[in-house]
């Protein structure tokens, strides 16, 4: 009897904190997970999505809701069907969403994209929503970031859906941690080797003392309706030896320290190294490439880039896989919806191809920027010429100069402003090549403390911004040189990249267009 | 594969008659490892060495600047005061070069502060350091950085460090 008791007990407790914490022991959250977190479909075609509800001790599962053209149907709480309508007259992103049924403020959604019947599924959808580590513990936010779904297959077929990719117009060429992948994928990418056992690696240094280190694997890369085949990635790990100089720093090799489980590098750039790092620069290789022998013993290397180097030896450096489509190759849009000032997430489109298709057509209203050789342009700011300027999905708020002291920078943030008021300042874009082509640019610089402490839990700022150095800029020499107009830049914007050593209707890339 | 290591040295730095004593004596005291900026101008030879680049040399009257050129296309000028001392370094280049090696002392107050914005927030971003003694800035994308450091109080009298060329 006694028993009985204690066990009625333990179980009207357990209901009791059940209760108290939306149905779950405090400290650990209901999280919901869609598969597939994105898809790209034509008229009247279907995707099964199910959701998986992690901590859901009561097992209630999720209920539905869908925004924007199409219909579920087959909903159970673990399971529904998307099915788009059956004419599209117009590319458009619907939004399937998960709710948790014990936990109503826990959900999970799904980006599908739409296309007319007909077309080649060249659009993707993106999500500016947080990235993955919204369900790390403790959570951290990724703000001002576009995230992507790649489907990597080895070349013998093996598939693998990755979501949170990172999608940076300043970088060239997918990478992938090596964490991510599913067993079968990773024993089947198989890097590139000299033929006496020693594997090519690598290294991608960034400016904050961050790198990403891996071998490079040649594999085939679905995005939407198009493949990449043969395409060197690089498949992010930490290796068992010692990380030649040339890497130095933090080892960005997990999704904690990365926020992200890849980059996905579609900038104005088909290989990630070019003629530097081609046997034909001669000379020593730059710190880039690596040969290392099963026992860790790495020296750098020369790795061809195949004829638009000059070479014989076909590319199998790091590509841009938009760059090896079969077509719609030459480029992408990246399309993001406004945002005033603040958003929880925002989701958009990413398109492949400029003038190849109904759906990527220039308007004549954008303003085209020829680059320099180092892909830049010039912003007018502050009375000075910004000759390193650049478009930077990557970069997750916009980066000038300080000048005078203004915009105040954040005194527990160096690497952001923190002006008292939001200020609204003004740059003009000049195209470098011919000086005259341009368009002036108004943006708002909110207080980073001030905007990021009261919106804790939004992925998208408009209005963060800060230091691309301190001072005038004077010559070429200084880092203080260059706008960094970065993720916000691209709020209410098509921006169009096209790739160098490609050809448009609008011209030869590389080039930006907004 | 071969790696072809081979090292070139266009130009060597001419000393001035006046100075050969304070140079001499620069000689004798120990030399750091690692080199560069704050360092002494023997570091600049180190730095060529670790790039694997061509140096080449140009006097002013305030200051001698040592440009090292190395693969990735990068381009390094490492600026002397007369009293022998590197108190500025910029670079540009398709690639970063090694910032361990061209700081030297002044490494470790970079990486620090380079973590701090790391573990702030998720994302690369520029670097954008004021410290009394230590200025730095590193920013660009993929195949075009560029970014300078200086030391505040080694800069020559007269000498504006924003116009550095």
């Amino acid at each position: 009897m006694r028993s009985f008791l204690v066990l009625i007990l333990v179980g009207t407790l357990g209901f009791l904190v059940g209760c108290g914490n939306n149905g779950t022991p405090s400290g650990v959250a209901i999280s919901v997970t869609l598969t597939p977190s994105s898809a790209s479909l034509t008229a009247s075609q279907s995707v099964n999505i199910t959701a998986s509800v992690a901590n859901d001790s009561s097992g209630k599962g999720v209920s539905w809701a869908l925004t924007g053209v199409g219909a579920l149907s087959n909903q159970t709480t673990t399971g529904a069907t998307y099915t788009a309508p059956a004419t599209v007259t117009t590319t458009s992103v619907a939004t399937v969403v998960a709710t948790s049924i014990a936990s109503p403020t826990s959900s999970g959604s799904a980006a599908i994209t739409v296309s007319p019947a007909g077309t080649t599924t060249n659009v993707v959808p993106i999500s500016v929503n947080g990235g993955p580590l919204l369900t790390a513990n403790p959570p951290v936010i990724y703000t001002n970031a576009a995230f992507v779904s790649v489907n990597l297959c080895a070349p013998s077929g093996a598939c693998q859906t990755i979501p949170d990719i990172l999608v940076d117009t300043g970088s060239f060429g997918l990478r992938v941690l090596g964490s991510e992948l599913n067993s079968t994928l990773a024993a089947a990418l198989t890097p590139l080797n000299d033929g006496n056992g020693n594997t090519v690696y690598d290294c991608v240094q960034f400016v904050d003392n961050s790198f990403l280190w891996g071998a490079v694997a040649p594999a085939t890369i679905v995005l939407g309706g198009e493949t990449a085949t043969s395409t060197s990635i690089q498949i992010i790990a930490n290796p068992s030896f010692s990380i030649p100089g040339g890497c130095t720093g933090t080892n960005e090799d997990t999704q904690a320290l990365l926020g992200a489980n890849g980059i996905l590098g579609v900038g104005p750039e088909p290989f990630d190294c070019g003629t530097a790092c081609d046997p034909g620069a001669g000379g020593t290789a730059p710190t880039v490439y690596y040969l290392c022998s099963s026992g860790g013993s790495c020296s750098t290397t020369f790795v061809s880039c195949g004829a638009l180097c000059n070479d014989s030896i076909p590319n199998q450096q790091v590509t841009n896989p938009v760059f090896n489509f079969p077509t719609d190759n030459n480029g992408v849009i990246l399309t993001l919806p406004q945002v005033n000032d603040v958003a929880s997430t925002v989701s958009g489109t990413l398109t492949f191809g400029i003038g190849t298709e109904s759906n990527n057509t220039l308007p004549t209203t954008a303003t085209l920027f020829t680059l320099t050789t180092g892909d830049n342009f010039t912003t007018n700011y502050g009375g000075q010429a910004l000759t390193g300027s650049f478009i930077d999905s990557g970069s997750n708020g916009l980066f000038f100069p300080q000048l005078g002291g203004s915009p105040v920078i954040c005194t527990d943030n160096a690497d952001w402003y923190c002006p008292a008021t939001t200020t609204q300042l003004t740059a003009t874009n000049v195209d470098p090549n011919n000086g005259t082509t341009s368009n002036t640019v108004t943006f708002d610089v909110d207080n980073f403390d001030t905007v990021t402490n009261a919106n804790p839990s939004d992925a998208a700022f408009s209005n963060l911004a800060g230091p691309m150095g301190v001072g005038p800029c004077s010559g070429s020499n200084t880092g203080a040189c260059a706008f960094d107009w970065g993720l916000p830049f691209f709020y209410g914007r098509s921006v169009f990249t096209a790739i160098d050593g490609t050809t448009t209707t609008y011209g030869n890339g590389p080039f930006w267009a907004y | 594969m071969k790696l072809n290591s081979q090292i070139l040295v266009s130009q060597t730095s001419r000393l001035k008659t006046s100075w050969m004593g304070i140079v001499l004596l620069m000689l004798a005291l120990p030399i750091p490892a690692l080199a560069a900026l704050g360092g002494d101008v023997t570091s600049v030879q180190k730095d060529q060495a670790q790039m694997k680049g061509a140096v080449k040399t140009t006097e002013t009257p305030a200051y001698t600047t040592h440009v090292i050129t190395a693969p990735g296309k990068i381009v390094v000028k490492e600026y002397v005061s007369l009293t022998g001392k590197v108190f500025a370094i910029t670079w540009q280049g398709e690639v970063i070069p090694s910032m361990q090696q061209l700081l030297g002392t002044y490494f470790d107050q970079f990486a620090q502060a380079a973590k701090a914005q790391r573990e702030s927030h998720p994302g690369h971003r520029p670097v954008s350091i004021q410290q009394a003694d230590f200025v730095f800035q590193n920013g660009g994308h993929m195949r075009s950085y560029v970014g300078r450091a200086y030391v505040p109080a080694m800069v020559p009298q007269g000498v504006n460090v924003d116009a550095l060329q």
